[in-house]
């Protein structure tokens, strides 16, 4: 102990000494301690910078050739779909065809008994049997009355007005005729019959319902020709650009999933609707099946071919900040380099870069938003496992 | 106080009585009073939980947690500070508290001020949940739920509805909601084609649930002679129903909630995953509330683990997992071991000086009588029985000795003078009573200063101050009382004489240790003489040997508290802000793999994975690992006991490791142990260095510089930033215009987007109730997650509310975007936290250096804005300058009661002259045992100057007594130094000897010990030559009357 040293003069020399050496071996002990602990903080400061430089995954931008998609809804419509109406009132006396019965032209769907226009048929013919013996009168009168005349035993006038009394009755007999095959013609309609070949898709008629001309009210029968049917799409404006007929689709049903039918755009409208501010697009897909039916919603993917030249990076490469869109790269010198970047298309969970990219560069996938210019980094693990999250 | 010698002395049954209604109070304080790890620390905090689900974090921030932070800092008192984490659909109040404050007052205009601002905040908000809880509110053990036959919502419905109200029945415990598992909930899978083809939006499926589904009592109606109960069926029977239930019939056909939906039994999308050792479970954390003891707490759910059991059927499991109640009760177990064998030693050590059995039983009795009457006043006040108290239990055993020795000692001398037991009992008492009260007084004062500390320190310290200060009362009475009365009975006719040969084996050792006692006295004397004929020398050079060893201080570090190993490690992984939960519990699974790779297959006991964010926001609010969305997770890795010492070596590898291996993401050790989590008060590390202010991007700007210098810090490991603003947004661009020529409104898109994205729950709000287990379970209609996949899937949702059929692409542009994942306000000013932790380095020496930094960074810093350095380190920073103050004002008090004793200024100032001595040794010690500077070490520093100056009063009150008789200076300082070299030799080794288990352990208090045992070799080495050297230089100069003033006036005095 330091303390320990004073003693009587005979030992105080070596009392002397032996102070000497505690305080040497204690400034020693300091010394070395204070040295030693210098070189721990050194180490420490050498890891603590090492753990100072981030671990980046790095990716390559890449091309794909994959047409990008564009889903709408749309509608499913028949290739042709007729609205069948009535053209004679009466009481439907049989109908034949049912909803989804195929028909084949002018089959008969229905019978509508029609016992006004009978009346009336009748009452025409009546009326044509009458002129017809009215111009028989009328000309044999007429013959009559001009051989008189040739004997001059009547007046010219009277001879005039016989014959032209037989032409009126000519005429007579020829309005009797045309209103009996006016009649006979509607007697026709009775027959409700299919316009072309199809399959009914609604009755709206029963036995012994009254039917009547009318253009507004219900149809009696519809039929629709599905051999092929009609696409519609309301594309919104903004997407109007990107579709040109001859673009290949593919469209899905609620009634048929996991079902893909394919098709193409056949014709736009060429112009927004004010009302629904969309572009009217139609394509037109074979029904074969008849899978496919008239007035369903279907889900549009239409494949908008992709600009070979573009590259595609996972958009969790990208950051953001008040510079902009950016991404974050590692040069050679395993610098951080930012670049910007134009964004063509946005997939969700990849973007298409219009500009600013190279191929061959080293693109920083979930780029730390600390990362900054010049920024030292170290590349880590190739296979990062969050970069699965951009599936 | 002679009054009661006399009363021991004529009336000896009191006292006896008064021992064993000490042993009778005492043990039943012991056994009632609750055990915890630290005292209670009454620092209040409230939470309070808004809920709105989907609502973005700056939504949250701005249109919630603002107006109702500035509500209550209105109408609030005592607050001490309110911070707050505003995340997706959670935004989590915490209100701090003065220590003053009166909690219940606190709590009524709390939540008075919410129901206020109710008014202001988004429709159909509900009022928050307030939860009140404090800083050693921390999780003390979990349960594992896992089945391998149950789908993770039955575990989750379990957990929830079953095992959870049972739970809540422990006392002390809070239950948050569980982790992981899935919630139970009926789900409308609103099939967006369908709807679309049926021309129906999502808003009119919610509508017709709610019209159909209906709680509506309907009443009664008396029919004859009854009253009837009139029952509607109002609500479906089963979830199958509800499929059944009609929206609109169009030309006669009727579109019902089947034909667009899919509703079944279900669950929300999943945003919490818990994994224990790689299968899926759900956790129920328990988390210690209030003032109850971690370990009842921990023995209440044990017991009820049983009845758990018996609830839930057999194919489900529990496991208890995270029990800190092992290392509570190791902690208390070795500090009460330590304290045990601290007393046995010093037994050991006063039957070797006393060399009387008689003597030392009399000594031994009267230290546990000591300890059980501080224990009785402890639990009084209403302490809990902790490492604290214990710690200065075991402190207070080696001063406890010393009132009783001195006594004793005293007595045996008067004995030896041939006394009679009576009057030398009576002359023994009288002798030492005034230096036994103003060494008594001094130990009291040195923790005076104790008693003045603030915050989490002075909830630490103050009850190990109070069980020193309370023992050392007891002992100092039981001294007047129970000794004389015991030494009565057993010294009489015992009295010790020296000169008798050695008749036993250990009298013939003890009679050995007279003889080299007696050589060591003589050697101690010789040393004297020489000192004081080199008194200039030996004082200049002690003083200097003293101020230089001080040089040393800045070389030992800072910290806290000492890190203590313990088997678990806590790490915080988070991956690239917005990681969706799938994608990071794939992630887990790696890190989970590559951990079991670096840390060895066979040292790793299990791995508890808690991926993403939990389903209720009160486990938000309970939480302190940060997380704050999917991409985060907490890993809690329980290594085999044998490989706890591994530990540190492990989380090291793995800080090389793992950033390696999974660039990108994040990894934070948080503490694992309940002591750090509770200094770090809810923060997941110690440090946090604050940039306040509301320039955001400048801020964030400050904050990324100013991470990246800190990263660079010595010693700095885990430096991030806690409020990522990366979140990936996808910004939805209404043009409002073009979509009121379609007749869109914002409102419809807004409508039909929260349907699809968020689900119908917050706005419309429907339950079912399952008429089979009672419980009503919230409908909610939402798309599918897996519906909605792309952009293009986004763009597709129909927009339109009437007949026309707009998409939202048709009116919105999407486009990207980054928003904040989080957002904090810290005293209602947002706020970015750079959190990082120290590795390998002082936190004093780590705070110092970030210090600097945020000084030069300051010039940068954008107008209005502050960088503030919290957490750990603040704490730490305010515990330093209290005590270093109360170390200051203890002196200028002990001095002061010198004073008042002695009657002269001189002598109190040689007394004082020997604490730099102390502080010189603890300086030293410290430094050979590597251990840093933190709070138990100052405490053992104070403790010391106590010890160290009652020890110097016995030298110079003896010495002051030999002047006063006519000796001189220096003989009366040799006299004393002699005389009292005894006594004084044996209270520090007593002390010495009692700290040596604690200062040996591996346990928080082992830098109280270590600074003891330093500081008291060197004091007493100061208190037996230092002193008798100055107080010969002071009294001889005095006696030689108009001398120049001593140059040894310019001792310093160190503060």
């Amino acid at each position: 102990m330091v303390e320990d040293t004073a003693a009587p003069p005979k030992r105080r020399s070596r009392a002397r000494w032996l102070l000497l050496l505690v305080v040497l071996a204690l400034s020693a002990y300091v010394g070395l301690s204070v040295l030693h602990r210098r070189a721990q903080q050194a180490e420490l400061s050498t890891w603590t910078r090492a753990r100072a430089v981030p671990y980046v995954s790095v990716i390559h931008p890449h091309i794909d050739l994959k047409p990008q998609a564009l889903s709408l809804p749309g509608r499913i419509a028949a290739w042709y779909e007729a609205s069948i109406h009535a053209q004679v009132s009466g009481y439907v006396a049989s109908w034949s065809k049912d909803i989804g019965a195929e028909v084949k032209k002018n089959d008969v769907l229905a019978v509508i008994d029609t016992p006004e226009l009978d009346e009336r048929l009748s009452e025409a013919r009546e009326k044509l049997s009458k002129a017809k013996a009215a111009l028989e009168l009328a000309k044999v009168t007429s013959q009559r009355w001009s051989a008189l005349r040739n004997s001059s035993a009547v007046s010219k006038q009277s001879a005039d007005e016989k014959a032209s009394d037989e032409q009126v009755r000519q005429a007579d007999l020829g309005a009797a005729a045309a209103n009996l095959d006016r009649l006979k013609a509607q007697k026709a309609f009775a027959k409700i019959t299919a316009p072309f070949e199809g399959v009914v898709t609604a009755r709206n008629i029963d036995i012994g319902s009254y039917v009547a001309p009318s253009q507004t009210g219900e149809p009696t029968f519809k039929v629709a020709d599905i051999h092929e049917v009609r696409v519609y799409v309301n594309v919104p404006q903004v997407y109007s650009a990107q579709l040109k007929p001859g673009m290949n689709a593919t469209f899905t049903t609620p009634q048929w999933p996991g079902r893909t039918f394919s098709t193409t755009i056949a014709t736009t409208s060429n112009a927004i609707g004010a009302l629904t501010g969309s572009l009217l697009v139609e394509m037109d897909t074979p029904n074969p099946d008849s899978a496919l039916l008239p007035g369903s919603f279907a889900t549009v993917h239409f494949e908008i071919p992709t600009d070979p030249s573009a590259l595609r990076i996972v958009s969790s490469a990208l950051s953001f900040d008040e510079h902009g869109m950016r991404v974050a790269t590692v040069g050679p010198d395993n610098r951080v380099r930012f670049k910007p970047v134009a964004i063509a298309k946005d997939f969700g969970a990849e973007v298409l870069v219009a500009s600013g990219l190279k191929l061959e560069d080293q693109v920083i996938n979930n780029p730390p938003e600390t990362l900054a210019e010049g920024d030292e980094v170290r590349i880590g693990a190739a296979a990062a496992p969050a970069a699965s999250a951009a599936k | 106080m002679l009054a009661l010698v006399r009363i021991a002395l004529n009336r000896p049954y009191t006292f006896v009585v008064m021992a064993m209604l000490i042993v009778i109070a005492g043990v039943m304080s012991w056994v009632r009073t609750p055990t915890d790890i630290f005292p209670a620390i009454r620092i209040p905090v409230v939470a309070v939980v808004w809920t709105y689900n989907g609502l973005p974090p700056e939504d949250m921030s701005g249109r919630v947690v603002y107006f109702y932070e500035r509500a209550i800092s209105s109408v609030v008192n005592d607050i001490e500070h309110v911070e707050s984490q505003s995340m997706s659909g959670y935004g989590v109040v915490k209100i701090f508290f003065q220590p003053s404050v009166n909690i219940n007052a606190a709590l009524a205009q709390i939540s008075a001020a919410s129901q206020t601002v109710l008014k202001l905040l988004p429709p159909g908000i509900t009022p928050p949940y307030v939860l009140s809880f404090n800083a050693s509110s921390v999780p003390v053990i979990q349960i594992a739920v896992s089945s391998d036959t149950m789908s993770q919502s039955q575990i989750f419905d379990y957990a929830q509805n079953f095992i959870r109200p049972q739970l809540a029945t422990v006392a002390g415990a809070a239950v948050p909601s569980p982790y992981g598992g899935k919630v139970r909930q009926v789900q409308i899978d609103a099939d967006q084609d369908k709807m679309r083809s049926y021309n129906i939006t999502a808003a009119e499926v919610v509508a017709a649930i709610g019209q159909q589904d209906v709680i509506t009592p309907v009443g009664t109606q008396k029919v004859g002679s009854k009253e009837y109960v009139v029952n509607l069926n109002g609500s479906p029977e089963s979830v199958e129903a509800l499929n059944d239930l009609p929206i609109k019939t169009v030309n006669g056909a009727t579109v019902r909630i089947g034909d667009v939906a899919y509703v079944h039994d279900s669950s929300p999308p999943q945003i919490n995953l818990v994994r224990v050792d790689g299968s899926n479970a759900v956790l129920m954390t328990i988390v210690k509330a209030g003032s109850a003891s971690t370990i009842d707490v921990i023995d209440g759910v044990k017991t009820l683990m049983p009845r758990l059991r018996e609830i839930v059927p057999p194919e489900v499991k529990l496991a208890l997992v995270g029990d800190q109640s092992a290392f509570v009760e190791s902690a208390v177990h070795s500090v009460i071991f330590e304290g045990v064998l601290a007393a046995a030693l010093t037994g050991m050590m006063i039957l070797i000086f006393l060399g009387s059995w008689r003597s030392t039983l009399i000594i031994i009795v009267s230290i546990p009588l000591a300890i059980l009457t501080s224990v009785a006043l402890l639990a009084a006040t209403g302490e809990n029985i902790n490492v604290m108290t214990l710690g200065g239990l075991a402190l207070a055993v080696g001063i406890l000795v010393d009132d009783a020795t001195v006594t004793i000692e005293n007595i045996n001398y008067q004995l030896e003078q041939k006394k009679e037991i009576e009057v030398a009992i009576m002359d023994g008492a009288r002798q030492i009573v005034i230096p036994a009260t103003v060494s008594l007084l001094c130990i009291c004062i040195v923790f005076v200063p104790m008693f003045g500390l603030g915050g989490v320190s002075g909830y630490l310290f103050l009850p190990m101050a109070k069980a020193v200060v309370f023992a050392l009362i007891g002992s100092y009475l039981l001294s007047r009382t129970l000794v004389p009365t015991m030494a009565n009975y057993l010294l009489r006719g015992h009295a010790h004489d020296p000169d008798a040969p050695p008749r036993t084996i250990f009298g013939k050792f003890q009679h050995g240790f007279e003889r080299v006692f007696g050589a060591l006295r003589d050697a101690y004397a010789r040393t004297l003489t020489a000192a004081i004929a080199l008194r200039w020398r030996f004082v200049l050079s002690f003083v200097g040997f003293s101020l230089a060893s001080l040089l040393l201080v800045p070389l030992l570090g800072q910290n806290f508290f000492p890190t203590v190993e313990t088997a678990q490690i806590k790490l915080h992984v988070r991956g690239p802000t917005g990681l969706r939960i799938e994608e990071t519990g794939r992630l887990l699974s790696q890190v989970e793999e590559a951990i079991r790779t670096v840390a060895g297959p066979e040292s790793v006991a299990s791995i508890v994975d808690n991926i993403g964010m939990p389903i209720s926001g009160i486990n938000v609010a309970y939480g302190n690992s940060g997380t704050i969305g999917t991409a985060d997770a907490d890993v809690l890795i329980t290594l085999q006991p044998e490989k706890e010492t591994e530990s540190e070596a492990l989380v090291e590898k793995l800080r090389e490791k793992l950033p390696e291996l999974f660039p990108s993401v994040t990894f934070s050790f948080l503490p694992a142990d309940i002591v750090t989590q509770i200094l770090n008060f809810g923060l997941p590390a110690p440090i946090d260095v604050q940039v306040v202010g509301s320039n955001a991007a400048g801020n964030r700007i400050l904050a990324n510089k100013l991470l990246k210098r800190i990263a660079l810090v010595t010693g700095v490991a885990d430096a991030r930033i806690q409020q990522p603003a990366d979140q990936p947004t996808i910004k939805v661009n209404v043009d409002r215009i073009h979509a009121n020529q379609l007749a869109v409104t914002e409102k419809d898109v807004a409508t039909s987007l929260q349907i699809s994205l968020a689900g119908s729950i917050q706005t419309n709000p429907v339950f079912w109730l399952n008429p089979k287990n009672g419980v009503s379970y919230p409908v909610v209609a939402q798309t599918p997650q897996y519906w909605m996949q792309g952009l293009s899937d986004l763009a597709r949702i129909p927009a339109s509310q009437g007949n026309s059929s707009q998409i939202l692409g048709a009116v919105a542009s999407i486009s990207r975007a980054n928003s904040s994942a989080v957002v904090s306000h810290y005293s209602v000013q947002p706020v970015i936290d750079i959190y990082a932790t120290t590795n390998g380095r002082d936190l004093g020496a780590v705070s110092a250096d970030i210090r600097k930094i945020i000084a030069e960074l300051n010039a940068e810093k954008p107008r209005g804005t502050l960088i503030v350095l919290r957490g750990q380190t603040d704490t730490m920073n305010s515990a330093y300058s209290q005590l270093y103050a109360g170390l200051a004002l203890a002196i200028v008090l002990i001095y002061l009661l010198i004073v008042v004793n002695f009657q002269s200024w001189l002598d109190p100032f040689v007394i004082v002259t020997a604490l730099p001595a102390a502080l010189a040794g603890v300086a030293w010690m410290l430094f050979a045992t590597h251990t840093t500077l933190s709070v138990p070490a100052l405490t053992g520093a104070i403790m010391c100057m106590g010890v160290a100056t009652a020890n110097s009063i016995l030298v110079v009150s003896f010495a002051r007594a030999q002047l006063a008789e006519g000796s001189t200076a220096v003989q009366a300082a040799l006299e004393a130094g002699v005389g009292r070299f005894r006594p004084v030799l044996m209270t520090a080794l007593a002390m010495i000897i009692g700290m040596a288990p604690m200062a040996l352990s591996a346990e928080q208090n082992a830098p109280l010990g270590r600074a003891v045992i330093g500081g008291l070799i060197l004091a007493t080495i100061a208190t037996l030559i230092f002193v008798p050297v100055v107080f010969s230089m002071v009294h001889s100069r005095k006696s030689r009357a108009d001398d120049a003033a001593p140059q040894i006036e310019t001792e310093p005095r160190h503060g």
